[in-house]
């Protein structure tokens, strides 16, 4: 109860425009390991590659289906974006027998479900250096979570949030979520944080129903109780990825790449694999560094280092801030890029931002900017606070309540025993987030690279979508 | 060439100014501000709060927190809290000041940040900063240059003033010698309040002009205070020239390890491959303590007499306690109480709040080392966190074979042993060049140490994991499974009071002896012939065993070893503030200390209501303590609105209240930052304040009725 107050809290915006803008926006790079990066590649094992020789090369020929009518039903069949089947991912097996399962009568006490609420609990980074990234989306699932209880979307009940921070610490990551299961008994949680692998294990004995952003860690590919927002990234990232981000740039123009990041591991991870995409797609990686820390924002030796590398094309893995401060440090010292890719970050406000112009970013739904709008947009736009932007942070934060709010759905509004929400809810085959991106297939994508996303770039001071707005697909890569 | 020169010179000018003013506060009066970073925090999110939240012009903003605010700010410092330090003993001094640097941050929070992070970087100069210079081919910004130019008119102003005005004349009399001074006829609080003033000017146009560069985390201003403190030293905490060189020194050594001449040419060469980037990118922020060491050492040799002078402090920490100890069952009333309330403690406190318990008791067994060595040893120490640090990534390493496969796999509890005496020979080496320097010397060593670990050892790939840590699993030995929280608790409890034993037969020991005697005076126990040095050496010995062993029984209860987030070394300095807080002189002291470290922060993000009973509580003290009336009534009236507060916390309306819902991420360190500043009143901490109080008063009442006035003189002692 206490914490509703904080979407008073949330509503008064201090920061200055320019702050503001970095701000939300920051959203993570390192974040951004997650849907880019782990977007990535399907076929691992030998076993696969004979399944995946068909998909993959339509996958990386095709792009998203036209999206014209994008709510629930884009047709797996019409979707270029078909994942292979279920048997070609070791991770999704432990699904193969899953069958429905109906809510039991009498209906047995659920914990954090009571006769009027469910109590679910929220795991962000609130403060830290870290919190750029995640802490705004919290309005998002605050957001979603209002149009549920207005709506009536679960029956009788009303969803009550309780939000707690981690810090971006995976030892506190791992307390606080005791705290939410054992104090504040809640039914489920809704984690959106780098560190989600410090409670992990804990969650996972306990069966606890977990739906939010991934950010490159891979368990949630490989425990059952984790529903990523739209796709989990692969159960094994190291081994298993996607040509996708090189094409891109080769497209954007770059023939020679530097990639930046550091940190933590997303972001660090993150680098390792996008180089080799780079360097699948024929293009040169002229210069990597994985050592930006956390809030620097002086890159003298990194710009000085880019600069003598020759490089035309940047791919960074680090927060917003540092995004706009390395191009505009490189730009003061007079280096001329083709191509910039940011795997996040896109955010009206960033528009504003000197040397901004031509840098593209990787997204994991349709563009904003998508004609005409989806319906889940302007949903989101209608439940959205006045004044909080609509961003990508923002957005992942509706996107996970909403991945959360379907599994209360399919467990049964009724009876929503935690249970059936994590099997009921791995057996839509579907799922497009009410229109937000092209279907998706929660079994047969379990554990497994994805090889799509979407992109936008700065074109004349807006965001315009690339690829006619359709996802962008690369080919399965299989790292050494 | 340039880029790094240019950032160089930024950076040491940031530092500069900040230095100055650190280290004229320390020469007019002796105490060295551990909290001047806190206070140039403070000044910044304030401008901060000013400029972007209140819409004031930034430059108006600027002028009015730097030239207005901040030497207000210093006269009201020095008036509370500084004067009255001048004559405390070293220990107290110290302990004030870092009481302040953590109470600071946490109250500017509450006053200007509230609960989200500022992320932009609004300054004084436009927003984002203008590219307004070239010098040969490299952009000056315009915050860079505004440091460039303030660096230069403060350097050149202060150098005015010290030289060519009756002021400096009197501030220069009264470093050399305040006695002299005084009977000279200067007034020495005069000029020391006058330096307090411009130092915190200068820290608050460091803060200021930094922030914009650096961001308004106070993460952020970490590099500046450990800057400063390694100039201080590098000036002997008192020539201004040397300390502007040391800034200069520390300034362009980070800005050029990055580059290619020194990192690619010389680091990659010279360190193993392991794990190269890590170190390198933490380099930088090793760097002044690194100097800091050097400087140290070389120091030592050249004249260690200007170390040791200090004339205005008192030797002791007051009148030994002339107290009985209690008789009979009497002296074990109180320990079994708290004995009999941790081990039932499980039974109504299943899950999360016996998993809070737990970790209260394994920290606990760290603020034990404080015990021995601050309690008994009477010396500062700063790095107990990162004894602990080393002992869980030990333990870690030990109990898992993770990533240094060379190690032996053992059982998890003997891990946590063995790693705590891995740990004993570091803090041997710690404490052995720094002991015979002094306690300011010691502390600065201290945290040299802690900053150093967190740097480049916690930090390193093996470690860190990317901030994921090293998973340690819970012990299975003696056929019992402590997988469970219960077991493990039982395990602590157990393990709490062996270590409690062995930190009170140390007190009885020769050595304990010896070291009470050398609190009471260095120089009488040296001239019995008692080795001062040997043992404050055993004691710094035993607390890093201490800190260690909690360590590593901290990390196997968290499941997690992650020693750079978890040991960092600023969480070393609340420890510190914590252990005193409670007081560093017993056990039932460390027992608190660790339960509320553990403890505060959840009951107050838990339950609200607990910051009134508390407040309630405070008042209810400043009422029956303080003898003025007009105080008396002032708490009586802020009790009252206590009563008025519950009553909203019982409509459930508390969390409405703005200033209420903003601060309780931050209450817990705002009071043990206050309850070290208190010290300076109460110098054994609460437990014993508390008990003396009791103590006394039944001896009070026992004599009035035994009507003879005689038996009540002697006040008891507390805890043994």
């Amino acid at each position: 109860m206490e914490r509703s107050g904080r979407v008073s809290y949330l509503k008064k915006h201090r920061w200055s425009t320019t702050g503001a803008v970095l701000l939300s926006v920051a959203l993570l790079a390192t974040a951004c390991g997650d849907d880019d990066d782990d977007v990535a590649t399907p076929v691992t094992d030998a076993t696969s590659a004979a399944v995946t020789t068909t998909e993959a090369t339509a996958a990386a020929t095709t792009t998203a289906p036209p999206t014209t009518d994008t709510t629930t039903g884009g047709e797996p069949a019409t979707t270029a974006v078909t994942v292979p089947t279920p048997a070609t991912f070791p991770a999704a097996a432990q699904f193969a027998d899953l069958e429905r399962i109906d809510a039991p009568s009498p209906c047995p006490e659920i914990p954090g479900v009571s006769d009027d609420t469910i109590k679910v609990g929220m795991i962000v980074p609130q403060s830290g250096l870290r919190a750029t990234s995640f802490a705004t989306s919290e309005i998002g699932v605050r957001a979603r979570i209002d149009k549920a209880n207005d709506e009536g979307e679960l029956g009788a009940r009303t969803i009550e949030l309780v939000a707690i921070d981690d810090a971006s610490d995976a030892a506190r990551n791992s307390e606080v979520a005791r705290t939410l299961v054992e104090g504040e008994n809640v039914y489920g949680i809704i984690e959106i944080s780098d560190q989600s692998d410090g409670s992990a294990d804990y969650l996972n004995e306990n069966q606890i129903p977990v739906a939010g952003w991934h950010v490159g860690r891979p368990h949630w590919g490989q425990q059952n109780n984790f529903f990523a927002l739209r796709l989990p990234g692969a159960a094994e990232p190291e081994a298993n990825h996607t040509t996708r981000t090189g094409e891109v740039l080769k497209e954007l123009g770059a023939t020679k790449v530097a990639t930046v990041g550091g940190g933590n591991q997303s972001s660090a991870s993150f680098v390792g694999r996008e180089n080799k995409s780079i360097e699948a797609a024929g293009l040169e990686v002229v210069y990597t560094s994985t050592e930006i820390q956390p809030g620097q924002t002086e890159f003298t030796a990194i710009v000085d280092r880019i600069k003598d590398s020759g490089a035309d094309g940047l791919l960074t893995g680090v927060d917003f801030l540092q995004n706009t401060a390395l191009v505009k440090q490189l730009s003061d010292a007079g280096v001329e890029l083709n191509a910039v890719l940011f795997p996040g970050g896109y955010d009206p406000r960033v528009l504003a931002i000197e040397g901004i112009e031509g840098a593209s970013f990787g997204l994991e739904f349709y563009p904003f900017e998508a004609t005409p709008t989806p319906p889940a947009f302007i949903e989101f736009d209608t439940w959205m606070p006045e004044d909080g932007t609509r961003n990508q942070v923002n957005y992942i934060g509706w996107l996970s309540a909403e991945m959360f709010i379907q599994g209360i759905k399919e467990a049964g509004v009724e009876c929503p025993t935690r249970e059936a929400f994590i099997n009921n809810l791995r057996l839509i085959e579907d799922y497009t987030a009410n229109g937000a991106f092209d279907p998706i297939d929660l079994i047969s994508t379990f554990g497994a690279p994805f090889p799509c996303t979407y992109y936008v770039r700065v074109e004349e001071g807006k965001f315009v979508p690339l690829f006619d707005g359709k996802a962008k697909c690369g080919e399965p890569l299989t790292i050494e | 060439m340039w880029p790094y020169v240019i950032g160089g010179l930024v950076l040491a000018g940031v530092y500069s100014i900040a230095t100055l003013g650190l280290i004229l506060t320390y020469t007019s009066s002796r105490v060295f501000n551990f909290a001047h970073g806190a206070i140039a925090f403070f000044l910044a999110i304030f401008f901060h709060w000013l400029a972007v939240d209140h819409g004031w012009n930034p430059k108006l903003a600027g002028a009015f927190v730097v030239l207005v605010c901040a030497p207000l700010f210093g006269l009201f410092l020095w008036w509370a809290l500084f004067r009255r330090l001048t004559e405390a003993t070293s220990t107290i001094r110290l302990v004030s000041t870092i009481g302040l640097w953590v109470a600071l941050p946490a109250i500017g929070r509450i006053l200007f940040v509230g609960r989200e992070e500022i992320f932009d970087r609004t300054g004084v100069g436009p927003t984002p900063a203008a590219s307004w210079i070239r010098v040969a081919g490299t952009v000056i910004d315009s915050d860079e240059f505004l440091v460039l130019l303030v660096s230069v008119v403060v350097a050149v102003s202060m150098t005015i003033v010290l030289r060519y005005t009756p002021y400096g004349l009197q501030v220069r009399a009264t470093v050399d010698s305040p006695r002299m001074a005084g009977i000279s006829g200067i007034n020495t609080n005069v000029v020391s309040a006058g330096s307090w003033m411009i130092g915190t000017t200068l820290a608050g146009a460091a803060g200021v002009l930094l922030a914009p560069l650096k961001g308004y985390q106070e993460l952020n201003f970490t590099p500046l205070v450990l800057a400063m403190f390694a100039a201080a030293v590098i000036a002997r905490f008192h020539s201004l020239v040397m300390g502007v060189v040391g800034c200069l020194l520390i300034g362009m050594t980070q800005s050029f390890i990055p580059s290619k001449w020194v990192r690619d040419d010389f680091l990659y060469r010279v360190l193993p491959d392991q794990s190269q980037d890590v170190l390198i990118s933490k380099l930088p922020d090793s760097v002044p303590f690194i100097l800091l060491l050097i400087f140290l050492l070389c120091y030592r040799g050249v004249d260690r007499e200007r170390f040791a002078v200090d004339t205005r402090a008192a030797a002791t920490d007051g009148p030994p306690p002339t107290a009985r100890d209690l008789d009979g069952w009497r002296r074990f009333r109180t320990p079994a109480i708290l004995i009999l309330i941790v081990l039932l403690a499980p039974v109504p406190l299943a899950g999360r709040w016996e998993a809070i318990i737990a970790k209260g008791l394994a920290v606990g067994i760290a603020f034990l080392s404080y015990t021995i060595v601050a309690g008994e040893g009477g010396m500062v120490s700063l790095c107990q966190v990162a004894f602990a640090g080393i002992g869980g990534a030990m333990t870690a390493q030990l109990a898992t074979n993770d990533s240094w496969t060379w190690l032996p796999q053992v059982n998890g509890l003997l891990a946590i042993f063995l790693a705590a005496l891995i740990v004993v020979p570091f803090g041997l080496l710690v404490a052995l060049p720094s002991l015979r320097l002094g306690e300011l010397y010691l502390a600065m060593a201290t945290l040299a140490f802690a900053v150093l670990t967190q740097n480049l050892f916690f930090q390193s790939a093996s470690i860190n994991n990317f901030d994921g840590g090293v998973k340690v699993p819970r012990p299975h030995v003696f056929g019992v499974d402590f997988k469970g929280d219960t077991p493990f608790y039982y395990l602590l409890v157990v393990l709490f009071v062996l270590a409690a034993i062995l930190v009170m037969n140390v007190k009885r020991s020769t050595t304990g002896l010896n070291l009470a005697a050398t609190r009471s005076s260095e120089i009488a126990t040296a001239t019995l012939g008692i080795s001062v040095v040997r043992n404050r050496l055993i004691a710094f010995g035993v607390s890093s065993f201490l800190a260690a062993f909690a360590g590593g029984l901290s990390v196997t209860y968290v499941g997690i070893a992650l020693p750079a987030r978890e040991f960092d070394a600023l969480i070393g300095v609340v420890w510190l503030a914590i252990a005193v807080t409670w007081g560093v002189r017993s056990v039932a002291g460390a027992l608190l200390a660790g339960l509320s470290f553990a403890l505060f922060p959840q009951i107050f993000a838990e339950f609200e209501w607990f910051i009134l009973v508390l407040f309630g509580l405070i008042m209810l003290g400043i009422r029956s303590n303080v003898r003025r009336v007009v105080v008396q009534r002032i708490a009586l009236a802020l009790w009252a609105l206590f009563w008025l507060g519950a009553f909203l916390v019982w409509n459930g309306n508390l969390s409405e209240v703005p200033l209420i819902a903003d601060s309780i991420r931050e209450i817990p360190t705002t009071l043990f930052g206050l309850g070290a500043i208190g010290l300076a009143k109460e110098p054994r901490g609460i437990v014993y304040d508390v008990a003396h109080r009791s103590r006394a008063g039944r001896a009070e009442r026992a004599a009035r009725r035994s009507a003879g006035p005689s038996s009540a003189d002697e006040p008891e002692m507390v805890m043994p």
